[in-house]
């Protein structure tokens, strides 16, 4: 059966059609609220209630790309918790080593004793790069994440986003630039490959 | 050739929009020219390349659980959301209003009516009494009017002072009730001594009423007093003839009820557009934000 099946059995009532859906895009779905909140608790509420409040809602789904509506609910939920955390504020925990200085990486709360030495490396990266996407402003978080992250282009970016073709290209260039800055600060963490040249920032 | 120059904002979009292969045609000719000749622009694209790598790089975050939905999860509450509940208040504030305006638009409602049978009684009324009060032009009214100086109206009865009048004999061709003062400065109580035992009588009598309403009008601070020709408050406004109580009796009454009610239903009115702008306003932005939410 295909999407679209499930879609219009789904919007009528059929609540094991819209869990079919809810299987193919739970990853995804997941994947652009954990990196635009890094918080997995928070990520995980934000796909539940977006999953209901789609169901709740799918009759005004009016065709074309479920994934785009699907995502752009999940977005807004996710919006939506970054303003209340801004209203709300939360002590975060800050890690500091015998000194007493601050330590930037935050994966020092996992245990790696088991992990390879690779695969430390690899987390410690991707740490350095989500700490960057974190500094981002919303949008442009939002942006860097549907294009970059998730592959999405333009138009179905534009889609979620609820923003012209324009403001994405716009606001995808301004992130790159912004992530470039923050990268050169990690880039002793990155690999040889992906150290970038600093007289291009000019 | 401006191998290091700086560069513009434009520039970082054209160049994150042709990494993207988002670019075409004579922007895209122009860009890649440029590129040739350009190496901070081409470093620049090579950094902006090594930025999409980076974050292209990241693991996917698989779902931690299984996110699909009961039937229990899903049950919409007893109790209509707050939303709804403002819609419904903002519709019947609106509907109510627009059954009043049009009422009143079209004279459905026998207020109108009302006015108008009581405006002809009224007339009608006053019709009967003009005449009776036309046929007894000099009846003596309640109240003396009091003239300072000469008035030239009295000028050809020879109660002028300095207008050649003044015995005293031409006077009594005046209306009974009208009492003539000197140029000087008298009180009231001195106009008693003036005049005919008529008159002083008279002005005894208005003297003691007027003193007693300068009294109460300083007391209260409203009115000018009787001198000055403007009547108390309380007396303004109604018609005094051969039976005055009545006269004022019949102006005043039949306003009163129409009034009171048009009244009222212009609060209701006013209340129903307040009652419309408190729920239209929070119901436009909830809705707006609940749409919003839902990514229509």
């Amino acid at each position: 059966m295909e999407e679209q099946d499930w879609v219009r059995q789904a919007q009528h009532g059929d609540i094991n059609a819209f869990n079919e859906l809810v299987l193919s895009h739970q990853d995804q779905a997941y994947h652009l609220a954990y990196r635009m909140l890094h918080d997995n608790a928070a990520a995980q509420d934000a796909v539940q209630e977006a999953f209901i409040r789609a169901y709740q809602h799918i009759r005004s789904f009016r065709g074309g790309s479920f994934k785009a509506w699907m995502f752009r609910i999940v977005k807004n939920k996710c919006l939506d918790q970054l303003r209340a955390n801004k209203r709300k504020p939360s002590q975060p925990l800050i890690a500091t080593n015998a000194e007493g200085d601050e330590w930037e990486d935050p994966i020092w709360l996992e245990d790696d004793k088991q992990l390879p030495e690779q695969e430390i490396l690899h987390k410690e990266v991707a740490a350095a790069i989500q700490q960057c996407i974190d500094q981002l402003p919303e949008q442009f978080r939002l942006t860097v994440i549907l294009v970059d992250v998730q592959g999405l282009n333009y138009k179905q970016a534009a889609k979620i986003a609820s923003a012209p073709v324009g403001t994405i290209r716009s606001r995808l260039a301004r992130a790159r630039v912004k992530m470039q800055g923050c990268l050169q600060h990690f880039s002793e963490l990155l690999p040889r490959k992906f150290r970038l040249k600093s007289r291009s920032l000019s | 050739m401006k191998p290091h120059a700086k560069k513009s904002k434009r520039d970082w979009v054209l160049l994150s929009a042709y990494l993207d292969g988002d670019l075409s045609g004579r922007k895209k000719d122009n860009l890649l020219r440029r590129l040739k000749h350009e190496p901070g622009l081409q470093a620049a694209l090579e950094n902006l390349e090594h930025v999409k790598k980076v974050l292209g790089s990241l693991p996917k975050k698989k779902a931690p659980r299984d996110f699909r939905i009961s039937p229990e999860m899903v049950e919409k509450p007893i109790i209509p959301s707050f939303v709804r509940m403002l819609q419904i208040a903002l519709a019947g504030a609106a509907v109510g209003l627009m059954v009043l305006l049009s009422l009143e638009f079209f004279n459905v409602l026998p207020l109108h009516q009302t006015a108008l049978v009581d405006r002809d009684m009224l007339e009608k009324e006053t019709a009967a009494v003009q005449p009776e009060m036309q046929t007894a032009p000099f009846e003596e009214p309640i109240f003396p009017i009091i003239e300072w100086h000469t008035p030239d109206r009295y000028a050809g009865l020879g109660a002028g002072i300095g207008g050649g009048g003044g015995d005293g004999s031409a006077s009594s061709q005046l209306p009974p009730w009208v009492v003539l003062l000197p140029d000087a400065e008298l009180s009231l109580s001195e106009l008693a001594t003036v005049g005919d035992p008529v008159e002083k009588e008279l002005a005894q009598t208005s003297s003691e009423q007027m003193e007693g309403s300068v009294e109460e009008s300083m007391r209260d601070g409203t009115d000018s007093g009787p001198i000055l020709g403007i009547r108390p408050s309380e007396e303004q406004g109604k018609i005094f003839g051969a039976q005055p109580k009545e006269s004022a009796h019949i102006a005043a009454e039949p306003e009163l009820k129409p009034a009171s009610v048009l009244e009222n239903l212009r609060w209701i009115e006013i209340a129903l557009l307040a009652m419309l702008l408190l729920t239209g306003i929070p119901a436009l932005i909830l809705t707006k934000k609940s749409r919003k939410i839902q990514g229509d």
